[in-house]
């Protein structure tokens, strides 16, 4: 937790926010929740695989989830990677006395599981927690990859938006006079722009990737910040210690960083919360309209977007709906608490 | 105030302008070609000049932005690639199934927000006025089409009430435009509350109480104007925010408004169109913000005074 207390700020004043973070049980269980969901869901690998973690056989130690063996080295007859699905390769690991470990969830993101009695999608059962989808994929490993993907997509964007958001913000209100007039005409324009609409034409036209989507969405994200740096940082270049460092000689770059920035700090931070979610949710948007990251990529969009064409599968829809309405909430409860804590009326009490 | 509408409708202009610009140059920078769409797969480099000739794409940019502009300016926007008619034609044609959707949409997020904030403020702290709160944040945050696919398992696919999709009867209206609708509610839901909340403490309020005028005739006639303020201007706001998230609302009900024209436009890289929508979307965007920004002197006379 040593980062949280970083994060608030030295002294009483850090403190006091810290402990009124705290005090905001919904927002502080809601922080560990979600770092708890998203810690799972780095192990992904390691949950849910269409690989064992381990398997013992002839007094030998095989890692399959790491190491790819050829299916040769259990036996088989073919150089080809082993699948560790097939019937046939356990019946030869079986009868060899091997023992396999399985990951809690034996499929991975794009396994088709071929052994289901049903038509796909398939209804919940004992071997598919929450079903499959309809080519036959487990949801739930679906899920525990698409959240991963999902989260980690939300948060480099949002470092990468708050980085341009904050310099462009610092520049107009460090600078003022007609840099300031210039950009905030340009922001004007470039928020005249219909987001949704400029982001299907491009993620339609430019082959969709993890890269390219976030460049893509970088386009627009940036703007959210802008404003307030801008305003905070027009009301701190004038305040006694900034023109005392100018008069001290100190570079800007120096002065902006070191005795500027720091003022817009609790406004940036405050919105980091609400700049992640609504990241999410644009990812997802796009998913769902199929201009999102690549096809078969495992993704909430993409699986609301499965429930929506399979109207009569809720299995689908519901998870899909669920898992995203939890993980937007866990995020508002947290950008909530964050709010409040870094309230000074209420941090000064 | 003259001076201001004339100086707001210059910025816009301007605005307007640079929208063109930045749309028409990303569009241009694309590694799509119009014309290799167009001429199909097995289209020699011949055809494919012809073509690339015919649309004028073979001309310097600068002239292309400069001849679209002029255009423009007469109220033409062009010529669709794929269904030879011109982009006015065809916007004009879907426009008024989007006009209807929004407007609906309005409806129901105002009287959705006024109605549940009203409620809520003079419920304070009690369960309606948690319950609400809690529906208003659910409202707000939900994607549109989460909150699309939901509406429609419920009231389409389970009890049957409306139709999944499609356009002609009232019937067809009611799930888009709540879906559009609801994030707006959310948010009328809370503003409405907390200005409400501060209008029933102001001292003319409670002369009014104390004169013995009945609490609904309070609520209605002294309180709810002056909350009403904010909202007004929201309004305005909403209706270029509409133009642009339609787009979504639009391709789950299967909507034949202009997002369904730009949907397909993209797909076949028909730049007039997609050009021609973009402006109209931002079109909205920039008068809507405008009419928020004049409306509220009008409404509020403190603002006037200044």
């Amino acid at each position: 937790m040593s980062i949280l207390s970083r994060l608030a700020g030295s002294g009483p004043v850090g403190e006091r926010r810290l402990a009124l973070f705290k005090a905001n049980r919904r927002g502080y269980w809601a922080l560990w929740i979600f770092l708890v969901l998203y810690g799972l869901s780095l192990c992904a690998e390691v949950i849910a695989n269409d690989r064992p973690i381990l398997i013992m056989m002839n007094s030998r130690v095989y890692v399959p989830v790491a190491v790819t063996y050829a299916e040769s080295d259990f036996g088989g007859d073919f150089e080809t990677d082993a699948d560790y699905r097939d019937p046939y390769l356990a019946k030869l690991i079986a009868d060899a006395g091997g023992r396999v470990i399985w990951p809690l969830i034996p499929f991975a993101a794009g396994t088709i599981n071929r052994n289901l009695d049903v038509p796909t999608p398939a209804p919940p059962s004992p071997v598919n927690w929450l079903g499959t989808d309809d080519q036959g994929r487990d949801v739930l490993a679906r899920l525990i990859y698409g959240f991963r993907l999902s989260v980690s997509f939300g948060l480099v964007l949002t470092v990468l938006s708050s980085l341009v958001g904050v310099a462009a913000g610092a520049v107009q209100g460090y600078y003022g006079g007609l840099t300031d007039l210039i950009f905030q005409r340009f922001i004007e324009i470039w928020s005249g722009l219909p987001t949704l609409y400029i982001l299907i034409i491009l993620s339609s036209v430019i082959a969709p990737s993890f890269l390219t989507l976030l460049a893509i969405l970088l386009l627009f994200s940036w703007m959210n910040l802008v404003g307030v740096v801008r305003a905070e940082v027009l009301r701190a270049r004038n305040f006694d210690y900034v023109r005392a460092a100018r008069a001290l000689g100190l570079g800007t770059t120096r002065i902006v960083l070191r005795h500027v920035l720091p003022n817009a700090m609790v406004a940036t931070l405050t919105f980091l919360p609400f700049i992640l979610s609504g990241s999410i949710t644009t990812l997802t948007s796009l998913d769902f309209l199929g201009f999102g990251l690549p096809t078969g990529s495992p993704s909430l969009g993409e699986l609301l977007s499965q429930g929506k064409t399979n109207i009569q599968s809720p299995w689908l829809g519901i998870t899909g709906f669920l898992v995203l309405a939890i993980m937007l909430s866990l995020l508002i409860f947290i950008g909530e608490a964050v709010r409040d804590a870094f309230d000074p009326r209420k941090a000064w009490k | 105030m003259l001076q201001l509408v004339i100086r707001r409708l210059l910025g816009a202009m301007l605005i307007l302008l640079g929208v063109a610009a930045i749309t028409f140059l990303l569009l241009f920078m694309l590694p799509a070609d119009p014309a290799v769409q167009l001429a199909g797969r097995s289209a020699t480099a011949q055809t494919v000049a012809n073509i690339r000739h015919e649309l004028g794409l073979d001309r310097p940019l600068i002239y292309q932005f400069l001849s679209y502009l002029g255009h423009l300016a007469t109220g033409d926007l062009g010529r669709s690639y794929t269904q030879k008619t011109g982009v006015t034609t065809l916007i004009m044609a879907r426009l008024p199934a989007t006009l209807v959707l929004m407007a609906a949409g309005i409806v129901i997020e105002v009287t959705l927000g006024l109605v549940l904030g009203i409620v809520a403020a003079i419920n304070r702290g009690g369960m309606i006025d948690r319950g609400v709160m809690m529906l208003s944040f659910v409202g707000v945050s939900a994607p549109q089409f989460v909150v699309a696919l939901f509406l429609l398992y419920v009231f389409a696919a389970t009890l049957g009430w409306f139709p999944m999709s499609g356009f002609g009867s009232l019937g067809h209206v009611v799930l888009p435009a709540t879906t559009l609708g609801v994030l707006g509610a959310g948010w009328y839901a809370r503003m409405v509350r907390s200005a409400m909340i501060d209008v029933l403490n102001q001292d003319y309020v409670r002369t009014a109480r104390a004169k013995g005028v009945s609490e609904v005739r309070v609520i209605l006639r002294h309180a709810v104007p002056n909350a009403l303020l904010p909202i007004i201007a929201m309004i305005g706001i909403d209706i270029g925010q509409f133009m642009s998230g339609v787009v979504v609302v639009e391709a789950v009900y299967g909507w034949p408004g202009i997002g369904q024209l730009a949907w397909q436009a993209i797909q076949q890289v028909d730049i007039p169109i997609i050009m021609g929508v973009t402006l109209i979307s931002a079109l909205a965007i920039v008068a809507g913000n405008l009419v928020a920004d004049l409306a509220a002197p009008f409404i509020d006379p403190r603002i006037r005074a200044r």
